[in-house]
């Protein structure tokens, strides 16, 4: 009953908002972010990790067909269910002191796409999860292409196409599996579907495709860079936040259950890939100018590594990668929100025409330190602890991809280091005179953020017991 | 007890971190300043008192586990404290020296607007390099390795405004990291071949019947993170830029602690190196190659700091010889009296740069002895030690690691002699260049030429009592002492290897060292003092082999050309050709044929019902001929 809260709580409280104006509709979002992460923290409290599907709901839908309302959490579930609503009340905070022109629609719009997102991490059927991706790719387009920059029509109509495209492959690749007299339902534990190998191929294939241009894996790659520039802020956080991740959950969940055998005999493939995409962005984005085209090339850098990690069918790689979904998800947040900042404030957006900051606002400057410090992997904050995992993992599949995906590392203190000393040190440019006062609320989520990652990082066993269990469950049963 | 002194030691620059980080523009600046050296003082005294409480197991360490870190199916890493000898020698330099630079800091600091957040910068530096030789296993060594490395970026680049300084930075963190991927792999093939990363564990499991080849490959990983941290061939270029700190950053984090970490860990993994000849031999050659290269360069340097930077350079190579020739407890005793003559100069070259308002091209001082006579003195102190002159610190250490090279091969002893004398006379070049002769600045320089206040001059005679005496903490057998530190670290580092050396040429290396050492200071003082040469600024003039030097071999170019700039051309050619004309190509061409279809097949929908009907008529005759024929 509660997780389906969890889904109707922000639709139908989240639509009020068409009803509201501007600072209203601000302090009601707030107001559904904190009560839906208040449930979600009651659902933590009252969660067990050594057990699998728990709080569970599931009744017929059309039995004919075999679909079913089958929503469940487990700790997979679980990470991914604090990410979604910690990054929505992140961007309610972010929000607050906004008031752009239909400020209640965009409102209502993010609460709608936490309604969905919370629908894909918990639902148990195929049929529902595919209903709720698809949902989920409705408010974000609308989010992105009515708020943004002035090609932000343009860069998401094709990530729009680019993902339903995507998508179908899914729907279909599902059918076929359905049609072979294999409709299965997590609820009722592993899927061992005995799909044969053309059928375990095609059914392998279609799903990946889909997931693959969601992460993104190169070469699938090419919607993302422009539709991060131009979306708004906010589509962009939630795209980069929680979107992406979509993805990459689907992967452990929904297609190497699956299609096990026909993922072990492409991992290699697909590993390569991955990492190839990772070496590729890391490269392109040490000499762009765009703020965020750098955060969007290292966003698909880091996150390549992780889709990679789980085709390695390391246990403590997919425990990092889990780890990791959920830092980067936190921590790409608040980098989009202080390039949000910059560009709003110094009216542009090329580095090289900011410089100086630090000495007009030390304590945004040292925030932002500690958020490019975390996406560097420096120990002590989250991401070293995902990235140490993700690594060792790659290393115990084949030394050489550790050694290749390990230069990022490198790679990622060029670019990221560049994009902080070219807009915090240097001399005071013309353009970074007019950085102002960050406002409270803004002050609120980047502190939040770097204290998640710092408190993750010394203790990441706060968050990894949650998925750890389940995490070694689904890999043993994949190589079983 | 030990458990809560050892978190004392760490924390207690941690919490001077925060403290003057936090209070950094609310309290005077003498508080911080005050604070901040306490707190490190603090620390220094803690792991006194643990001096006198070693651990006496079999094994002379304590390991403290606090809590677990990293927990996975596969593995459990906690994060975990160690105390043996070394890791207590390491913490007594580390505090001992950190906490007389940050009082000299004080008045070199003082005019400094980034007063406070330089002394923050400067504890949480402490704090990292402490983790580091206190991890009890090599994942929170590696907490220190990374997070001095981060410290040294902030300090390097302290002076933020410039963007040459934030080029160094960065420079430094860059190719720090590149090491760090050695280290990382290192790790990973510790830890999945022994399941575990804490040294004791691991390093139990290594012998002579452990696959040779791992081994080597472990040593050399880890020797390769080595390399980076304590710049050697080939990442040595970032630490004669990492100058552009403020000089008290050189002397702590350049010179007397942190470029010494690599050193450090290879003595505490030596059973790695022990079982692997080809590792030693790698680390002796890359060791001497180092020190000599360096040494060649400073001779032609003008910058006061960058010659002393090139020296550390040399010294780190001979520190590595004394590893690759096993002498592991000689490499400690040399990071030790080296870390007390080293800071001395940095130090002193600081109070010189400081009188000369921020002037380092020698060039344009001479005649400062009489102006600075208490800098003079003790630079003149640190001079004689760094050459190797008897009774001073670095006599003792490097007549040890001089030793140790004739043990493994007369050639080995015949290059580190020509480095240490090469040594000799660079840091001679550079006194009698900056004290000897007259002024060469302009007037209104000299007239503000000052001796520096007695903050920054009572943490220099500590320094220079030290440079004196701290070489007889291990005065070898042969003349008299009982190498009294080596045994007192042996327990971790191992005995020193054995050799067949004669007392007698044992006693004509010694005398050929000393000799050496004063035949170049008078060549130094005979060609820059006597002859008044001064060197020319003016590359033309140099003949093609000083050329080379001074443009230090060229190493910076051809990094430059070989690795940054293919970099750049690719991160160009995939974003304006592979990303623009190949990958979006294909996806939009992909769109384009799916509108082209679309389009095509419209023209089917005419909207005339009898083009349907018979469609479907022909339609489902095709359908009956396959029903019956094919299918069938």
């Amino acid at each position: 009953m509660i997780t389906l809260l969890l889904i109707l709580l922000p639709a139908v409280l989240g639509s009020v908002n068409f009803l509201l104006k501007g600072k209203m509709s601000n302090i009601w979002t707030l107001l559904v972010a904190i009560l839906e992460l208040s449930v979600t923290g009651f659902v933590l409290l009252n969660f067990n990790p050594a057990e699998g599907y728990q709080f569970v709901w599931d009744y017929w839908w059309i039995p004919t067909l075999g679909w079913a309302w089958s929503f469940g959490i487990d700790g997979l579930g679980m990470v991914m269910l604090l990410l979604t609503n910690i990054v929505v009340f992140l961007i309610a905070l972010f929000n607050f002191d906004k008031n752009d022109e239909r400020q209640h629609a965009k409102n209502a719009l993010v609460l709608i796409m936490q309604a969905a997102l919370n629908g894909v991490f918990t639902a148990a059927d195929p049929i529902l999860f595919y209903i709720f991706w698809e949902l989920a790719l409705i408010p974000v387009y609308f989010l992105s292409a009515m708020w943004g920059g002035q090609n932000r029509i343009k860069a998401t109509l094709k990530f729009f196409i680019y993902t339903v495209a995507g998508s179908l492959f899914m729907l279909l690749a599902l059918l076929i599996a359905i049609n072979k007299g294999y409709y299965f339902n997590l609820l009722d534990g592993f899927p061992e579907l005995m799909l044969g190998r053309t059928g375990e191929f095609w059914v392998f294939w279609g799903i990946f495709i889909a997931f693959a241009i969601k992460i993104p894996i190169f070469p699938l790659h090419s919607w993302q860079p422009d539709t991060y520039t131009e979306s708004s802020t906010t589509g962009t956080m939630l795209l980069s936040g929680v979107m992406l991740k979509m993805g990459l959950f689907g992967l452990i969940r929904w297609l190497l259950p699956v299609a096990p055998h026909a993922a072990l005999f492409y991992s290699k493939t697909i590993i390569i890939a991955a990492i190839v995409g990772v070496l590729y962005a890391s490269i392109i984005a040490i000499k762009q100018n765009h703020i965020k085209k750098i955060l969007a090339f290292s966003s698909m850098a880091h996150v390549g590594m992780i889709a990679a990690v789980f085709f390695t069918g390391s246990i403590s790689g997919w425990q990092g990668g889990v780890f990791q979904m959920f830092t980067h998800g936190i921590n790409v947040v608040a980098l989009f929100l202080v390039a949000d900042i910059l560009m709003r404030q110094t009216g542009v957006a090329d580095i090289r025409r900011m410089g100086g900051i630090a000495s007009l606002q030390p304590t945004l400057a040292i925030l932002f330190f500690i958020l490019i410090l975390s996406s560097v992997g420096l120990p002590l904050t989250d991401s070293f602890v995902g990235e140490f995992l993700m690594l060792g993992g790659l290393y115990s599949w084949k030394m050489w991809a550790m050694i290749l995906a390990g230069t990022s590392v490198i790679f990622s203190a060029v670019y990221l280091f560049r994009l902080y000393q070219k807009t915090m040190f240097g001399t005071t440019s013309e353009y970074a005179v007019q950085v102002k006062q960050v406002s409270w609320n803004e002050y609120m989520v980047l502190g939040i953020c770097c204290g998640l990652s710092l408190f993750l990082g010394i203790f990441p066993n706060a968050l990894m017991q949650i998925s750890n269990p389940v995490i070694a469950d689904i890999v043993n049963q994949i190589q079983g | 007890m030990a458990g809560t002194t050892a978190l004392g030691i760490v924390s207690l620059p941690l919490a001077g971190f925060l403290f003057s980080g936090l209070l950094r523009n609310k309290l005077p600046k003498n508080i911080i300043g005050a604070v901040s050296s306490l707190s490190i003082l603090g620390s220094f005294i803690l792991a006194g008192t643990l001096l006198f409480n070693m651990p006496q197991n079999e094994s002379k360490s304590f390991i403290i586990n606090y809590f677990d870190w990293i927990v996975t199916d596969n593995f459990r890493i906690s994060f975990s404290l160690q105390i043996d000898p070394l890791s207590e020698l390491m913490v007594l330099i580390i505090t001992g020296i950190g906490f007389l630079i940050h009082v000299y800091s004080i008045g070199y600091m003082h005019e400094d607007e980034g007063f406070g957040k330089f002394f923050s910068y400067l504890n949480l530096f402490v704090f990292f390099m402490l983790l580091l030789v206190m991890g009890g296993n090599l994942l929170v060594t590696f907490i220190g390795w990374e997070g001095v490395g981060l410290c040294s970026f902030l300090l390097i680049g302290f002076w933020y405004k410039n963007p040459a300084y934030n080029a160094a930075a960065r420079k430094a963190f860059v190719m720090n990291r590149i090491g760090d991927l050695g280290l990382l792999t290192g790790m990973f093939l510790i830890l999945y071949t022994f399941g575990t990363l804490n040294y004791n564990d691991f390093l139990g499991k290594i012998d002579a019947d452990t696959n040779a080849i791992l081994v080597t490959a472990i040593a050399i990983c880890l020797f390769i993170g080595a390399v980076g941290k304590s710049a050697q061939l080939p990442l040595y270029t970032w630490l004669p830029d990492a100058m552009a700190g403020p000089t008290p950053v050189s002397a702590l984090i350049h010179a007397a602690t942190m470029v010494t970490a690599g050193v450090y860990l290879c003595s505490r993994c030596h059973v790695l190196f022990d079982n692997s000849v080809f590792a030693q031999n790698l680390v002796t050659y890359i060791g001497i190659a180092t020190s000599l290269l360096a040494g060649i360069i400073g001779l032609k340097q003008s910058d006061i700091k960058k010659v002393l930077a090139y020296s550390t350079v040399s010294q780190l190579g001979l520190m590595f010889v004394a590893v690759g020739t096993g002498a592991y407890g000689v490499a400690m005793f040399h990071i030790t009296t080296h870390a007390f003559f080293k800071a001395l100069l940095f130090l002193t070259s600081g109070s010189v740069i400081h009188g000369m308002q921020g002037e380092q091209n020698m060039l344009k001082m001479g005649g400062l002895r009489k102006l600075m006579p208490v800098t003079w003195l003790f630079m003149l102190i640190g001079s004689l030690a760094i050459a190797g002159i008897p009774p001073f610190a670095g006599f003792f250490s490097k007549d040890q690691i001089l030793a140790a090279a004739f043990a493994k091969s007369p050639v080995l002893f015949g290059l580190a002699f020509v480095a240490s004398m090469i040594t000799t006379f660079y840091m001679f070049r550079l006194m009698f260049l900056t004290f000897a002769n007259n002024f060469r600045g302009d007037e209104h320089t000299k007239e503000h030429v000052h001796e520096s206040p007695m903050v920054m001059l009572l943490p220099l005679g500590v320094l220079a009592v030290l440079s004196i005496i701290g070489g007889f903490l291990s005065v070898p057998e042969i003349l008299g002492g009982q190498n009294k530190f080596i045994a007192f670290i042996s327990p971790v580092v191992g005995v020193l290897p054995h050799h067949e050396i004669s007392h007698s040429i044992e006693m004509m290396m010694m005398a050929a060292a000393v000799g050496g050492a004063l035949l170049f200071i008078g060549l130094a003082f005979y060609v820059y003092r006597v002859t008044k040469m001064v060197p020319t600024d003016n590359v033309n003039e140099l003949n093609p082999i000083s050329k080379l030097a001074y443009n230090k071999f060229y190493i910076d170019e051809l990094y430059d050309a070989i690795i940054v700039k293919p970099i750049k051309v690719a991160s160009y050619a995939f974003y304006e050709f592979v990303e623009k004309y190949v990958i979006d190509f294909v996806v939009n061409t992909v769109g384009k044929l799916a509108l082209f279809v679309g389009a095509a097949i419209r023209l089917l929908q005419t909207g005339n019902v009898s083009f349907y009907l018979f469609a479907m008529v022909i339609s489902i005759m095709v359908f009956l001929v396959l029903q019956g024929f094919v299918f069938n």
